[in-house]
């Protein structure tokens, strides 16, 4: 079961760096329209074991902590739609 | 200054004696009833039906690219969107909160998948023909690093091109004057020979 409350002072560092970082990923790349996501992601879509790490990350992140698993489903869902999209 | 040391008396207070139990009766009683049988049961197969959903979970989104157009056809209806909305509540519910979080991304990734198809077929350039009887897209990567005059000059540097073929429709003409026996009737329309 996923904790709300970090274990350590290691622990609550290391989630509020990763939810920071992927907060700003969402801000900055998902969400905006003007920024298309890089090349080298772009190219990496064709690769199922790379869609397959993707989608296993959010289920890392959600059995770490609930809010790297939200904002980690929130990126890599962007993501997913975005290449669908495209391809 | 140093204190005398006292011998060390445990503080807890003294546990009174417990009566010894015969052999017999410390054995754990075995529960019958059904409803322990199907805790039982529960609680021995929660841990792989989690393994197996999971897994089950990332394969399907992993090629959810692949699956023919027909199979995701099937939930584009009220039934499957509603299958798609409770099934995320009933992982959540019954295994995790992990694994619902999960499931929720998959059906969305269906859901954009179908949204996906329910515009191409929609979308109907005049004068070109649509391969909507394709499952494999055909979208390609742009690996050449040269960029076309247009693209530099407007600016553009595309990642992926959606469709580099193009199926035209002949232009057909309804006019019985035109003969049909000549390979360049074709192009003898009924405006030519004004």
């Amino acid at each position: 079961m996923p904790t709300l409350e970090p274990t350590g002072h290691v622990d609550m560092v290391l989630r509020f760096i990763t939810v920071l970082a992927l907060l700003g990923w969402n801000a900055l790349e998902s969400l905006s329209l003007r920024t298309p996501f890089p090349g080298t992601m772009v190219a990496l879509w064709e690769y199922p074991v790379w869609r397959f790490l993707l989608l296993f990350t959010i289920w890392l992140g959600a059995e770490w902590c609930p809010r790297v698993g939200v904002m980690t489903a929130t990126a890599v869902l962007f993501y997913v739609v975005n290449m669908i999209q495209i391809f | 200054m140093s204190q005398p040391s006292s011998p060390k008396t445990p503080n807890t207070p003294k546990s009174p004696k417990v009566p010894k139990v015969p052999k017999a009766q410390a054995e754990p009683l075995i529960d019958t009833s059904l409803e322990a049988w199907i805790y039982n049961i529960r609680s021995v197969l929660h841990f792989p039906s989690t393994i197996f959903l999971i897994i089950g979970l990332l394969v399907l989104g992993t090629f959810i690219e692949n699956v023919p157009r027909k199979v995701i056809q099937l939930l584009d209806n009220f039934l499957g969107m509603t299958v798609l909305f409770i099934f995320p509540l009933g992982v959540s519910l019954f295994i995790g909160w992990p694994a619902g979080l999960l499931a929720a991304c998959i059906s969305l990734i269906v859901f954009a998948r179908i949204k996906k198809m329910d515009t191409t077929e929609t979308e109907d350039e005049e004068g070109f023909l649509s391969g909507s009887d394709d499952t494999v897209q055909t979208t390609k990567l742009v690996s050449n690093p040269h960029r076309w005059f247009v693209e530099q000059v407007l600016g553009e540097t595309p990642l992926a091109i959606s469709s580099d073929r193009i199926q035209t429709k002949r232009t057909e003409d309804n006019d019985t004057r035109t003969s049909s026996s000549s390979s360049m009737s074709s192009s003898y329309t009924s405006d030519s020979a004004r």
